[in-house]
């Protein structure tokens, strides 16, 4: 097929790799979870055809939240391979470090907005980083990679969801983390309502609490 | 019920003492609950250890914790003493 | 001015279940590394009663470690010790003991993170310059990378450690503690008899990973006893190191690294060291993993540190020098690295 060998590899990443393409004259890209040799073939085969399953059928529910994904336009199982809306964009991870200090806010507390929708819905991303937010050039923000997302209304799921997000940011912008999240939790609020948004902020705080021998953690001396 | 006990260990040496009031200042500063508080004094050649406690198991915990590290402090020291 | 030869750095482990004492010298030559460890008599580690043992111990560890370097101990130049992450009581009892040996040696003090530590001997022992490291031990699970003046974290575990999830399995299946066997190895023989992959949770969220699910799940299917316990042995390591190496892996993608280091007392455990592996030949990658010697906590990896931050000019005051229950990795900064 002359459409096959048009493929072209955008990205290899360590879940899937990118190839854009030209399908039915829209240019799209084509997500294929690959098989990885270090885990059993049962498992892997699990944990892949799960997410290509899952994650088409959580970016539909973001559109319905109000939340902007590429359009699907097939889910290839056998492949584990999803055909989906190439977006024309930058990531926000390239942006965010450029911005001037009024834009960075604006696209963050927009960001937040995002989240909080997603949230309000009882959607869980899964993987809330500033690569998986590409802004198209109309300045419209898509949320892409839903393939650790759940859906889930528990504070719990929110507030992990949350708490990876500021992760990221710590991770991929240590200079502007801490301002960026206050922001993103602005959006959030403005969504979800003080009231939540207060509930999921102590949430998070608890989850950062977390870690070492909990179970021990509150004996001393 | 309010504990309190007093512990009065006389040293061998000032800089035995020293040492010790060095090593265990940071602990007493910042304690590990709040049940209980140390406070570690020195008198002469003794080294004074006030701890007071909301029960007598905090007490006898903080104590404990205490008194160790004190003969710990003091065997590692005659380990250096001892050594090369 | 170049340090003399004889430049030592003595260095005080003791954030968890072992005490060590371990020497080096300031050009990283490891003359001493003893350590004696707590081990409960029944279920897992009780941190007052670790506390205890060390404080017991402390004296005779020392001694030993002095004599293994055949060193004067008034040649010392630095102490260094585990001033955090670990368990209160340990810690503590580890910082008394070298702020008394700084005091009355007169000689400073440098309060090291054990997390840190853990990646600087792995990069010592195997030559490894600027890793992607999985650090996984009883206490902590970790994907780090330096970026800029800092090791940044690229995946943790949002509840209980690898090592943990291991023991605490390998406990509930009868396995116990021996001098020379960890529970880890223990469970990681019977494992290797597993033959059945049964399905159990898998949990990666983003960078992070969970395996409390994964445990409770375990714990259940050995209770109910409809599984061989080398099954589930087999089952739940394949899951819970598959969820390792896949946010290692993805770290290895986002940073372009071209080392992969796995070190911390988990590394010792063949199946996760064949999975990093695969990893990181995928990634045109070279894979490293700490000797067995430096896996667990131990003395050593504080005195290398210890050199490192001493001779960037880091000195901790005595009395400043708490310690520090919860200190993430990302919030020290490491100035021997550009």
């Amino acid at each position: 097929m002359a459409e096959v060998n048009s493929r072209q590899l955008l990205k290899k990443g360590a879940e899937a790799s990118l190839s854009r393409a030209e399908r039915y004259g829209r240019q799209v890209v084509i997500k294929a979870r690959l098989p990885k040799k270090y885990r059993p073939a049962e498992l892997d085969t699990s944990i892949r055809s799960y997410r290509t399953v899952h994650e088409p059928q959580l970016m539909n529910e973001a559109k319905k939240a109000g939340v902007a994904t590429p359009t699907i336009f097939l889910v290839d199982v056998k492949n584990t391979a999803v055909t989906m809306e190439f977006i024309e964009g930058k990531q926000v991870k390239q942006l965010l470090n450029y911005l001037s200090p009024s834009e960075q806010r604006e696209l963050c507390v927009r960001v937040g907005e995002l989240i909080g929708k997603l949230h309000a819905h009882g959607l869980i991303h899964g993987d809330l980083t500033t690569s998986n937010m590409i802004v198209n050039g109309e300045g419209k923000i898509f949320l892409i990679d839903f393939g650790l997302g759940e859906k889930n209304m528990e504070l719990e799921a929110k507030g992990v969801d949350l708490h990876l997000m500021k992760r990221a940011l710590q991770s991929t912008h240590y200079n502007l983390a801490e301002e960026c999240f206050e922001n993103v939790m602005k959006g959030y609020t403005a969504v979800v309502g003080k009231e939540e948004a207060e509930k999921v902020t102590e949430k998070i705080k608890e989850i950062e609490k977390r870690g070492r021998y909990i179970t021990k953690r509150q004996e001393e001396t | 019920m309010k504990t309190k006990a007093t512990v009065r260990l006389q040293l061998a040496s000032e800089k035995q003492l020293a040492t010790l009031l060095n090593a265990l200042a940071p602990e007493t500063a910042v304690p590990a609950t709040k049940r209980s508080r140390a406070v570690i004094e020195k008198e002469d050649k003794f080294l004074i250890l006030n701890v007071e406690a909301e029960d007598t198991v905090a007490l006898r915990a903080m104590l404990n914790a205490y008194l160790r590290w004190i003969s710990s402090a003091l065997n590692v020291m005659e380990v250096i003493e001892n050594t090369g | 001015m170049k340090e003399p030869e004889e430049a030592y750095c003595l260095g005080i482990e003791s954030t968890a279940d072992d005490f060590g004492v371990g020497i080096s010298t300031f050009q990283g030559e490891i003359l001493a590394n003893i350590s004696d460890a707590y081990i409960p008599e029944e279920g897992g580690i009780h941190p007052r009663e670790a506390a205890r043992h060390h404080a017991e111990v402390a004296d005779k560890v020392l001694s030993e470690a002095l004599t293994k370097a055949n060193i004067n101990p008034k040649t010392l130049r630095v102490i260094s010790f585990a001033q955090g992450p670990g368990l209160g009581p340990c810690l503590r009892t580890g910082a008394t003991v070298a702020r008394a040996l700084a005091s009355y040696l007169d000689v400073p003090l440098v309060g090291v993170n054990h997390s840190v530590a853990h990646i600087e001997i792995g990069k010592l022992k195997t030559c490894t310059r600027d890793p992607v490291a999985l650090y996984v031990s009883g206490g902590n699970t970790l994907v780090a990378a330096f970026e800029c003046g800092r090791y940044r974290i690229f995946g943790e575990t949002l509840d209980i450690a690898l090592g943990n999830c291991l023991d605490v399995f390998a406990r509930e299946a009868g396995l116990r503690h021996r001098q020379g066997l960890p529970l880890g190895a223990a469970l990681e023989q019977l494992a290797t008899k597993g033959e059945k992959l049964v399905s159990l949770p898998y949990t990666v969220k983003g960078m992070d990973l969970s395996l409390s699910g994964l445990l409770t799940a375990a714990v259940t299917l050995l209770q109910k006893g409809k599984h061989k316990v080398e099954d589930l042995c087999y089952s739940l390591q394949e899951n819970a190191f598959s969820m390792v190496a896949e946010v290692t892996e993805r770290a290895l993608a986002h940073t372009e690294k071209k080392e992969l280091l796995l070190t911390g007392g988990v590394a010792a455990n063949k199946r996760l060291q064949t999975m990093l592996k695969s990893i990181a030949e995928e990634h045109n990658a070279r894979f490293n993993v700490v000797p067995h010697e430096f896996a667990t906590d131990n003395g050593a990896m504080i005195a290398w540190t210890g050199v490192l931050s001493y001779t960037h000019g880091l000195v901790t005051p005595v009395e400043e020098s708490f310690v520090k229950l919860r200190w993430r990795v990302d919030k020290v900064d490491v100035p021997w690295l550009k």
